[in-house]
């Protein structure tokens, strides 16, 4: 059972689900102690130990009711109904064959009982021929052949959806389809009408073996190979450009762009330093005042003080940039996530705040909400400056990052490049991440190259990839 | 011994003692109780505010009679706080009175050489386990008979708080530089919270089990109020939590939780109220809701929510 535990863990980290090794330790300690009996109380444990947050245990339970869709008991001998094999209505019945017998015998066609000693205790299906098997119609007993076949050409090593079409050949190979057509065909040059019933219905039958293999193989593949396709995706993700992404793939970005903000704001670490006020710092004071002979003369004091980061972040949102905008404004969010003191302004020609917004709402609503409020109107730095300048000027001081985000394309308008060298002067860091290549810097309408005068950091971005290396940059710049 | 305790047999046992504490919880928390029992394992609790995490730790110290130790975390909360700190004052003092001592000790000593070695022979007296001041986290370590340790709120704390943590965790057992490793005498039932206002590290996350207590279902929610508010008549109860869980659907700021719910029912048995109508409700939508923006959009659907319930 514990090699059944560890395909599972193998299914979940597929599924994204992070697990580590002390925790599938933890996962056998669980079901070791409540044993595999009771299916519920196996699937709390397990979920208590492997899966750790909310989205986790989303995906644990669509796992574990694939993983361990069949149970056990089901497998009891009383299940056991021979089918009279010459039975003639059942020519035609014959692809209603599984639903049936889920219904008389109360048990699911699953084949992922893979059980050797739930096997070993039936015995028979494993010595009979695959046409008993499938005249006996025991759906039981054709899973565990399923599960057994699959297990001996190791159906579990899928990687790719090429694989698919072999693997099921030769699962059904492995269950000696070749016997059974060998058999068919010597039914058929039989003359006997009987024989050729049989025939006949076996051919069906082999048919209906075909799609459940089928289905059995798709379903390795989806809780097996998956993996691969989700690093694929995330490799592509980095490495499109942020305007062309499917709106599918938002959710990963996310995870992505979160990833960096925090990148970015780690390094605004805490510091410790020497005050003249604060809480005693009772063991400095007595160990430098050894040589005053214990007499508390010079007193030292402690204080932490964290290093706040004052983020200004702001963020174009006119049409000229519609198409990154809603990536510059989940990197906001994301910031804003991380660094709960970043201020966040948006503007298309008139500036406000928006950090309040960001507060209150999820991601999505946010910047629906931000969309919707500030991106009417056509692009104008220079008010955009100014509404910033009037707002916040006087808290901007030589701790205060400010990052803008935008294209610098101003409709010709005044560019008040004046007002971004106060706020170069003052800050600590300007820093400009731009959606368009450099190349494009200064064509048309662009002011990017009289901006970027007055940034210490001016760079082009568009790609996950690129605001990776901006944020790697940054962060050597500062350490 | 910990293994034994007869408390702690079965989950069924579990929820049946939780019962009897007027603490009704599913077979999830019962199990998680369960494992963290017997795995030694901490348990992380998350869930929406209110939904009573907290009293979780509670039920389970008192069910099984250990003490309850808290550490409330909030922005800035350090190992002074959390672990344990050295007694300056004690330190100082002693060291004043025992200056006329330390005459006699060196009284015959031959030069400095022999004057200091014979210090050494004291070892460092005033960095022993009698000048530290334990503060909650050590304090669990040293309850002879364990206890039931809650790190109340931990999303509160700052992040380099839970690396601080994760010693405590896994081996159950604090490092004092000065005197060596504590081990827990007993280990301890931890339990965590975290209110989900932040992720908490993955590090902490796989030294612990996790638990997610969502917002209870309409048959768990009765039962929660009949055991806390046991007068309130049958009818009313149901109306109470069909209500509650209607606008539990709606999009609000802050979703009202089981102890709103609570509040609620005693407010309504305050008031002598034995149905729920458009104006008792009206007015006492405060007692639930929580921010104006919410008791305005309620109220405005009031006759909506009113009468689907009717129905």
């Amino acid at each position: 059972m514990d090699r059944k535990l560890v395909d599972f863990i193998r299914v979940l980290r597929n599924a994204d689900v992070r697990v580590s090794t002390s925790e599938s330790i933890d996962a056998m300690h669980a079901a070791a102690l409540l044993g595999y009996h009771n299916r519920e109380l196996l699937k709390q444990a397990l979920s208590s130990t492997l899966a750790k947050s909310e989205a986790e245990k989303e995906s644990f339970n669509y796992c574990f009711e694939h993983f361990f869709s069949a149970d056990t008991p089901s497998l009891s001998q009383d299940s056991v109904e021979q089918w009279p094999a010459a039975n003639k209505n059942d020519l035609s019945a014959s692809d209603d064959m599984p639903s049936d017998t889920i219904v008389d015998n109360t048990t699911s066609f699953e084949p992922d009982i893979s059980l050797q000693s739930d096997t070993s205790e039936h015995g028979s299906p494993v010595e009979a021929s695959l046409a008993n098997l499938l005249m006996a119609n025991n759906s039981n007993d054709i899973a565990i052949a399923m599960a057994q076949a699959g297990e001996a050409i190791k159906v579990n090593n899928m990687q790719v959806f090429t694989q698919k079409g072999p693997y099921s050949w030769r699962m059904l190979k492995q269950m000696g389809m070749d016997e059974l057509q060998e058999t068919i065909r010597a039914l058929e040059q039989n003359r006997d009408p009987a024989q050729h019933r049989i025939a006949h219905e076996l051919t069906e039958r082999l048919n209906w073996l075909r799609e459940q293999v089928r289905d059995f193989v798709e379903k390795k593949y989806l809780l097996f190979a998956s993996q691969s396709r989700q690093k694929l995706r995330e490799e592509v993700l980095k490495k499109a450009r942020l305007s062309s992404l499917d709106r599918l793939y938002h959710r990963d970005m996310q995870l992505l762009v979160k990833k960096m903000a925090k990148k970015l704001a780690s390094q605004h670490a805490r510091r410790k330093r020497v005050f003249k006020k604060g809480q005693l710092n009772a063991g400095k004071t007595i160990a430098r005042n050894i040589s005053n002979d214990g007499i508390m003369f010079d007193t030292h004091w402690k204080s932490k003080r964290r290093d706040r980061p004052k983020v200004f972040a702001i963020c174009d949102v006119s049409g000229s940039v519609a198409l990154y905008s809603r990536f510059l404004l989940m990197l906001l969010y994301s910031l804003h996530e991380v660094l709960p003191k970043v201020r966040a302004f948006a503007f298309s020609n008139t500036l406000g705040e928006v950090s309040n917004v960001f507060a209150q709402y999820s991601i999505e609503k946010a910047i629906e909400l931000v969309n919707a409020q500030w991106s009417m109107g056509s692009t104008d730095y220079g008010q955009a400056f100014e509404d910033f300048s009037s707002l916040c000027l006087d808290s901007i001081d030589n701790h205060s990052t400010i990052i803008i985000l935008g294209d610098a394309r101003n409709n010709y308008g005044d560019a008040k490049a004046q007002l971004l060298k106060t706020l170069y002067e003052r800050s600590q860091r300007v820093i400009w991440i731009n959606p368009e290549s450099k190349s494009m810097w200064g064509g048309g309408d662009s002011e990017m190259p009289r901006y970027a005068a007055y940034c210490h950091d001016a760079s082009s971005c568009n790609t996950l990839g690129q605001l990776e290396n901006i944020v790697e940059r940054l962060l050597r710049q500062t350490s | 011994m910990h293994e034994a305790s007869p408390l702690m047999t079965s989950i069924e046992d579990i929820q049946r003692g939780f019962d009897a504490q007027g603490y009704i919880c599913n077979t999830q928390i019962a199990t998680a109780i369960y494992l963290a029992w017997h795995l030694h394992k901490p348990i992380l609790v998350e869930g929406p505010p209110g939904v009573g995490k907290t009293e979780l730790a509670k039920t389970v110290a008192h069910y099984l009679s250990l003490p309850l130790i808290r550490l409330q975390c909030y922005e800035g909360l350090d190992e002074s706080k959390a672990l344990y700190e050295w007694k300056y004052g004690k330190q100082l003092l002693y060291t004043q009175v025992l200056k006329e001592k330390l005459g006699d000790i060196l009284n015959g000593a031959q030069g400095l050489k022999e004057s200091m070695s014979r210090l050494h022979n004291f070892g460092d007296v005033f960095y022993s386990p009698e000048f530290i001041e334990p503060r909650p986290l050590l304090k669990a370590m040293q309850e002879p008979n364990g206890s039931v340790l809650l790190i109340d709120e931990l999303d509160k704390a700052d992040y380099e708080f839970e690396s601080l943590l994760l010693e405590i965790l896994s081996d159950y057992q604090i490092s004092v530089p000065e005197i060596g490793t504590i081990v827990a005498q007993e280990k301890p039932i931890v339990i965590l919270t975290s209110n989900n206002t932040r992720e908490i590290s993955d590090a902490l996350k796989r030294r612990c089990l996790h638990l997610y207590i969502p917002f209870p279902d309409a048959a768990l929610e009765q039962r929660i109020i009949e055991s806390r508010v046991p007068e309130l008549g049958i009818q009313l109860r149901e109306q109470l939590v069909d209500f509650i869980q209607q606008i539990r659907q709606r999009d609000l700021k802050k979703l009202p939780a089981v102890s709103e719910t609570i509040d609620w029912a005693r407010t309504l048995l305050l008031l002598h109220a034995d149905t729920l109508d458009r104006d008792i409700v009206r007015n006492t939508l405060n007692v639930i809701l929580k921010f104006q923006d919410d008791i305005e959009n309620i109220e405005a659907e009031l006759p909506a929510l009113m009468a689907k319930k009717r129905s």
